[in-house]
């Protein structure tokens, strides 16, 4: 496989919060491979002095010695060479192509990577066509081909093998320093004047140290498994020890003594699955531990014993002590949602208000039954026309989703399927919930794209998500979302990622839709001037706490908690020319301090 | 041919065996005789013809079917099967009729009369005649081949009646014979030879034919011509030749039972024997010897003195090498020559015994006490002995460098005169043909064309005796000279191994131009 | 489409003549060795200047080089050195036991890397762990090796399946899959590790994206969400994966070949490097550029009817 795919692993990383080198003194897998691989080149630098054979002596009397014969401690090949000395002398073949072959790699791959990454797409197009060329040109032919030039020698081989490799690693770099680059330090260094070169070498290079340091344990155990291959296949001197060689003969010999088959190949096994080993863990250690699958499912609930029954209720929706946790590193639950206890009647509009990181989106999740994986519902209930839904299962919930309880996203673009048309993505989810024909499903949808104030519905129909515009996106969302005439609709945060003339259709929208189908609005938003325009009732979250709650109008009118005061008093000061004196510093700080 | 045996280490995970065997080797094993009885002796069933089917594996496709470019070697499987050679040669390396029923010389051996047999027939259904011979040899003579320069003493070729050839040489040419005898003797059709088909698909008039199923390149599946002459000689009806260049690769499939017959190595025997298959052992098929090429000390100054080159014949335990290395198959040497030919000589056995004291006394008095190096190609060849080879000469202080050299310039690297000295294979053939590789002027293995009047009075002598027994005699004079001015180094004849299958005979035991013919049916 | 399809071909059919003409200067120097080998041990010098002049390896390199281009648009990419076989048909029937092994390898990888990959991201927990142990394995396992033990073990000594050798499709299916078995799970098992892996990597970044959560409010099937939305998602990079791996496996399948005695693509390239015979180099050369750059340019067709985003026509 190659370095690149190796190396790279999109977007599956987290980013690291540790210092990575103390990561990998903790990583068993990391600190036993590295371990393996010390003792080992400890073995080749020290084999001047412990083999007990020169690597070529051959004695006739030694032929297919046994293990154990005196002086041969592994036996002796069908040359009379004593194995154990090769073994030895093989690992300095090996350590020596890994670190011609990689260095190589990195140099060839590095330089042109930050030239074709950093500077004019100009010079970049031409590095790329001359890497498309190496990457094209067959290299088996190539090495052998310049067989007179190099003499055979393993080490021109190795350097030929590392320019064929370049490839990968320049287009590792060209991406990473190509993404770098109009970041705003880079930006704001060079408007501080420094030089092309200091630009690169101190902030880009600083970037793109953890992917190359993986790159380079994933080349050093190919280069290594090529030389051995190559070898294998015979190519190059035969003075020098190597384990593909070593394997050759011990082939040949299978059937009088596998152990001179299976020792080299023992050895060569140890030194590349360790390598590979090594790269995986150094990758967890600069890219951060990998996410784990995250099964959809119904939310964890901790005591499903103890969980409340349903019961008949007035309200459509109950939140009672509503308790979300994630676990730690360490295994210990961190709370999120810290008790949370909401109502909602039907058709009325109540907004969750709070700062990101309040867990207003974690309440809203819950209710939905789309928490993280990892999430954890430690205890309370959730009741839906009476009906609890915690505990449920996800394919009880999904019976709910659509018909009863509805969602809006926050961000329009990143909750549309790529790949799909709008169209065909809203008619899935009619189809899933109504059952409707295909056809009549379309119908639907384009009533509702219109309904929505899209001017063409049959174009936006059959339009893929990135070519149409954030504010026609969140218009669709909303589509997708009241298309079964559902009796809860949660929009979390509707208008934050839009424009401001758009955000005040989407908000008059969203009112007349609620009028029109007789909705529940539970409304997500660290916004109270959005929450003024058209909530009835209000509920302020901190800490994962509601820590007010009310009429519209008591809020606003009469905020008793201090943290809401203070959001208060953050929008007039958004909203308002400076006529009144600044919010003082100090009560600021005390409470945009999560 | 040899390769199997006489590489024990692999260079030839790939196809490195092609070449071996296409190029160098050709030399090699090509010498004497498909039959292992006379012409037109049965080797069949007793009566009616054969219907066995036999399959081996080769390591090597023939490059060529066009008559010019033939190869020897294991290449002869499948053209010998096509073509009728004019002459062959017997199991006692006896020159034999064959597509010519007789042959003569004239006193002054100037001049050699073929007389063909009547009963030639292409595959197309034409008669073979005298002018399809001159048609086929006259074209080998005018085109760059492998085959062309063995005609250089050939002045010109005519047919004097539908089956008589007349072919007048320049000089005398001791080895024409074993050439009509091989390659260089088939028998096209003039008609079709300038076609593209004939290097692949040529009109013959042998006792096979290549068949549809034939792959070129893999597989040829020979179909006997029951209409040929010498049928009943031939007991397999069908013939197919694998290529499998690895060698593991074709033990197993030999051990697998997908081919009836194939060479394995010394150390294979035990697993094959176990296998239930049949060992047949070749005690010489060619010998192994250090060319010390540079006599006139060019390159290396310390190979024009005798005594150095000596010390190098005495450096080798050449019993131990073949009986560790080749395990037993082969013999040790110090004469290159094939030993159940006539210039074999035994008495000579005895002249460079495993002596490093000696040797090293020797370079002393030559002035090289601290030694000196050498350096050598590092060739398909060499590749499985150096590590040998290198000790046996450190020991008496002569450091070898090897220098690695591409297969495709394996040939090259002997003939470039870059290196003073190489690891050889010499394949065992007719006498003639041996000398004149190793020491006559142009000889392939004597690059740095070294002379010297003995050998070259005692080659004219050689061409120009009529008699057989004082020609051998002459030839066992060369050899003694070769061997007490040490102009080379022989180490050890390489014998060979050939499994098959229980119904499967393998008849030669000395050394054979590789054909069929080696193999017949288990009675019974 | 048609006129984007038409300029990449067009790049890679300068690709081709730049590597082929990189390629016959490289070789140049050693015609002459060549000639020689070819003309075996009898060579003398002029024979061998005779072969030199017939073979036109006495012209000026390019004059040569232009007059093989020639050769070339006329479908004659010449004839073996070693072999006499006309190049073309030589190549592609070398070329065809290796696609057919390769393809059914990335066919057989395919299928079960996105069932592995899918199974472990969607289900996680036991399912994940062994994916990713089989992954390991198969990363750790040389090939080499498992090659040699399959065939010891499965041909020489249960001789359930063929030692070696290749038949045809054509010829007879059954015997043909026999041929091509071992050499397939060898592939398999070293292309299940790397692809399994890609998707199963991809795959959990798709079911952690917003529209997935998006597509469960709305009431859609778990289903549907992992195969027809996340698994398309995620198909475009495992599909370039795919795409490095087929040419990889190309050349890469040369010790698999050489092994289970294959007469393929990989051991040909090798085998008339080392003998120097320069019409078949070539012919390779140009067959292979060709080959990548085909394969490189359906990945991106496919690519682009998988992500509309990436349509480049």
């Amino acid at each position: 496989m190659s370095i690149e795919e190796l190396s790279i692993d999109p977007g599956l990383a987290a980013p690291p919060r540790r210092s990575p080198f103390r990561k990998l003194l903790r990583d068993p897998q990391a600190v036993i491979t590295a371990s393996l691989l010390l003792v080992i080149v400890l073995l080749g630098l020290l084999t001047p002095f412990i083999a007990p054979h020169d690597p070529n002596e051959a004695q006739l009397s030694a032929i297919n010695a046994d293990p154990g014969t005196p002086g041969y401690p592994l036996g002796a090949d069908q040359n009379g060479r004593d194995i154990m000395s090769r073994l030895l002398h093989s690992i300095n073949t090996s350590m020596i192509s890994g670190l011609i072959g990689a260095s190589v790699a990195l140099a060839i791959g590095i330089t042109f990577g930050l030239i074709g990454g950093y500077f004019g797409s100009r010079l970049r197009s031409v590095t790329e066509w001359v890497f498309s060329l190496v990457m094209t040109f067959p290299g088996i032919l190539l090495l052998i081909v310049l067989m007179p030039v190099t003499k055979g020698d393993y080490r021109f081989t190795m350097l030929i093998f590392g320019v064929l490799l370049s490839p990968g690693i320049y287009r590792i770099v060209r991406n990473l320093v190509v993404g770098v680059k109009n970041e705003l330090y880079v930006d704001a260094a060079r408007v501080a004047g420094l030089s092309n070169l200091r630009i690169l070498a101190r902030h880009v290079l600083f970037v793109i140290r953890g992917p190359i340091i993986i790159a380079a344990a994933f080349l050093f155990g190919g280069a290594i498994s090529v030389q051995a291959g190559l070898a294998f296949l015979g190519v190059g001197s035969t003075l020098v020890p190597s384990f593909g060689a070593m394997i050759s003969e011990g082939f040949l010999n299978l059937y009088i003594d596998p152990m001179q088959f299976l020792w080299p190949s023992v050895l060569l096994g140890v030194i590349t699955a360790s390598l590979v080993l090594l790269g995986n863990s150094l990758r967890d250690a600069f890219e951060g531990v990998k996410l784990k699958p995250a099964k959809i499912a119904a939310p964890k609930v901790e005591q499903v014993a103890g969980r409340a029954e349903s019961r008949p209720s007035d309200a459509l929706l109950e939140v009672d002590d509503l308790v979300i946790a994630y676990p730690t590193p360490s295994g210990k639950l961190n709370e999120v949602v810290k008790g949370v206890t909401l109502r909602v009647n039907a058709g009325e509009t109540v907004g969750l208000v709070g700062e990101s990181g309040s867990g207003k989106t974690q309440t809203a999740f819950a209710i939905l039954g789309v928490l993280p994986a990892e999430a954890v519902i430690v205890r309370g209930s959730i009741r839906l026309e009476g009906r609890n839904l915690i505990g449920l299962s996800e394919r009880e919930l999904r019976q709910l989703r659509g018909r009863s309880i509805a969602y809006i996203p926050q961000e329009p673009m990143s909750n549309l399927d790529p790949s799909y048309t709008v169209g065909a993505q809203l008619v899935e989810g009619i189809r899933a919930t109504t059952g409707l024909s295909k056809r009549e499903a379309r119908e639907r949808v384009l009533a509702l794209l219109k309904r929505v104030g899209i001017q063409d519905p049959k174009r936006t129909f059959d339009s893929y998500p990135h070519q149409i515009s954030g504010g026609m996106a969140q218009r669709v969302l909303i589509a997708g979302a009241v298309a079964s005439r559902p009796k809860l609709l949660i929009a979390d945060e509707p208008t934050t990622a839009l424009d401001v003339t758009v955000q005040a259709e989407i908000l008059d929208l969203l009112r007349d839709l609620q009028a029109e189908l007789d909705m529940a609005v539970v409304l997500v938003t660290h916004n109270f001037g959005v929450v003024a325009d058209i909530c009835d009732r209000i509920a302020v979250m901190q800490n994962g706490q509601v820590v007010e709650s009310g009429t519209a109008l008591e809020v606003f009118r009469e905020p008793k908690h201090p943290y809401t005061q203070k959001l208060l008093g953050a929008i007039l000061d958004e909203a308002t020319v400076r006529t009144d004196p600044p919010v003082s510093a100090g009560a600021l700080a005390g409470g945009t301090t999560r | 041919m040899n390769s199997l045996l006489s590489r024990p280490r692999a260079l030839t995970r790939a196809a490195t065996a092609a070449l071996a065997v296409s190029a160098v080797l050709a030399t090699a094993a090509c010498a004497s005789s498909p039959s292992n009885e006379r012409p037109g002796e049965s080797n069949g069933s007793g009566g009616g013809l054969g219907t066995a089917e036999l399959t081996i594996a080769v390591a090597a496709p023939p490059a060529s079917l066009d008559p010019a470019q033939l190869a020897e070697g294991e290449q002869a499987f499948i053209w010998a099967s096509v073509f009728d050679t004019l002459l062959a040669v017997d199991q006692e390396n006896e020159i034999q009729p064959n597509a010519a029923e007789s042959y003569e010389y004239s006193d002054d051996l100037r001049t050699l009369t073929l007389t063909l047999r009547d009963d030639l027939t292409f595959t197309n259904g034409d008669p073979v005649t005298a002018e399809d011979v001159v048609g086929t040899l006259e074209r080998t003579r005018t085109t760059p081949s492998p085959q062309q320069p063995k005609l250089a003493k050939v002045s010109s070729i005519e047919a004097t009646d539908e089956r008589t050839v007349v072919v007048n040489l320049s000089e005398p040419d001791p080895g024409l014979l074993s050439y009509f005898a091989q390659a260089t003797g088939v028998i096209g059709d003039p008609e079709t030879l300038d076609e593209e088909s004939s290097t692949l698909r040529p009109v013959g008039s042998g006792p096979y034919t290549l068949a549809d199923a034939t792959v070129d390149g893999s597989e040829y599946v020979l179909e006997r011509r029951d209409d040929h002459w010498n049928a009943e000689a031939y007991p397999f009806k069908t013939f197919t030749v694998r290529v499998i260049q690895d060698r593991t690769a074709a033990f197993n499939a030999l051990q697998a039972g997908e081919i009836d017959a194939g060479r394995i190595q010394p150390q294979q025997r035990p697993q094959v024997e176990g296998a239930g298959l049949t060992v047949h052992e070749q005690e010489a098929i060619s010998s192994l010897l250090i060319i010390l090429a540079d006599r006139g000390g060019e390159l290396a100054p310390p190979l024009a003195d005798l005594r150095v080159r000596q010390a190098i014949n005495m450096a080798f335990d050449r019993e131990q090498f073949v009986e560790t290395l080749f395990q037993g198959v082969g013999a040790p040497t110090v004469q290159p020559f094939n030993p159940s030919e006539a210039a074999y000589n035994e008495d000579l056995e005895g002249t460079y015994d495993f002596d490093p004291e000696a040797a090293r006394e020797l370079l002393a008095d030559a002035g090289y006490e601290d030694g000196f190096s050498l350096t050598m190609p590092s060739t398909v060849i060499s590749q499985s002995f150096e590590p040998v080879v290198t000790q046996a000469l450190a020991d008496i202080g002569i450091t070898i460098q090897w220098e690695p050299v591409p297969p495709q310039n394996t040939a090259s690297s002997l003939a470039s005169k870059q290196y003073p000295a190489a690891l050889w294979f010499m394949g065992l053939n007719v006498p003639a043909r041996e000398v004149a590789d190793l020491y006559a002027p142009t000889g392939f293995l004597n690059p740095f064309n070294y002379e010297d009047p003995e050998l070259t009075e005692l080659f004219s002598s050689i061409a120009n005796e009529a008699d057989e027994a004082a020609q051998a005699e002459l030839y066992q004079e060369l050899n003694a000279f070769s061997v007490e001015n040490a102009l080379n180094a022989p180490i050890a004849y390489i014998g060979g191994l050939w499994a098959t299958t229980e119904d499967v005979d393998f008849i030669p035991e000395v050394s054979v131009l590789p054909t069929v013919r080696n193999f017949g049916v288990v009675e019974g | 489409m048609t006129l984007y399809v038409l300029r990449r071909l067009g790049a890679g059919l300068v690709l081709a003549l730049l590597v082929t003409l990189i390629t016959f200067l490289l070789l140049s120097p050693s015609f002459e060795s060549v000639v020689r080998e070819r003309l075996g041990p009898t060579a003398t010098p002029e024979t061998i200047a005779g072969m030199m002049t017939e073979l036109g390896f006495d012209r000026p390199i390019l004059v040569q080089y232009f007059d093989w281009l020639g050769g070339v648009f006329t479908g004659d990419f010449g004839r073996s050195l070693f072999t006499s076989q006309p190049v073309a048909p030589a190549v592609a029937a070398r070329l065809g036991v290796t696609l057919s092994l390769v393809v059914t390898a990335l066919l057989i990888t395919v299928v079960i890397s996105v069932a592995l990959g899918v199974w472990a991201a969607s289900r996680g927990g036991v399912a994940d762990k062994i994916s990713q142990i089989l992954s390991l394995v198969g990363y750790i396992v040389p090939g080499l090796l498992l090659a040699i033990v399959l065939v010891v073990v499965l041909a020489v000594n249960l001789k359930l399946l063929p030692a070696g050798g290749f038949t045809p499709f054509s010829e007879d299916p059954a015997r043909w899959a026999a041929s091509i078995a071992m050499p397939v799970i060898v592939l398999v098992i070293g292309g299940v590790a790397n692809m399994a892996a890609q998707v199963r990597g991809t795959m959990i970044d798709e079911l952690r994206k917003d529209y997935v959560r998006t597509l469960r409010t709305r009431g859609v099937s778990t289903t549907s969400i992992v195969i027809r939305h996340a698994l398309r998602n995620a198909a475009g990079p495992a599909l370039t994966v795919l795409s490095l791996e087929f040419i990889q496996m190309l050349g890469g399948a040369l010790i698999i070949e050489n092994v289970f005695a294959l007469p393929g693509y990989g051991q040909y390239a090798f085998n008339a490097a080392l003998q120097g015979d320069i019409p078949i180099i070539l012919g390779i050369t140009a067959f292979g550029v060709i080959l990548v750059v085909v394969v490189n340019l359906v990945t991106d067709v496919v690519n682009g009817w998988l992500n509309p985003k990436a349509r480049i026509y």
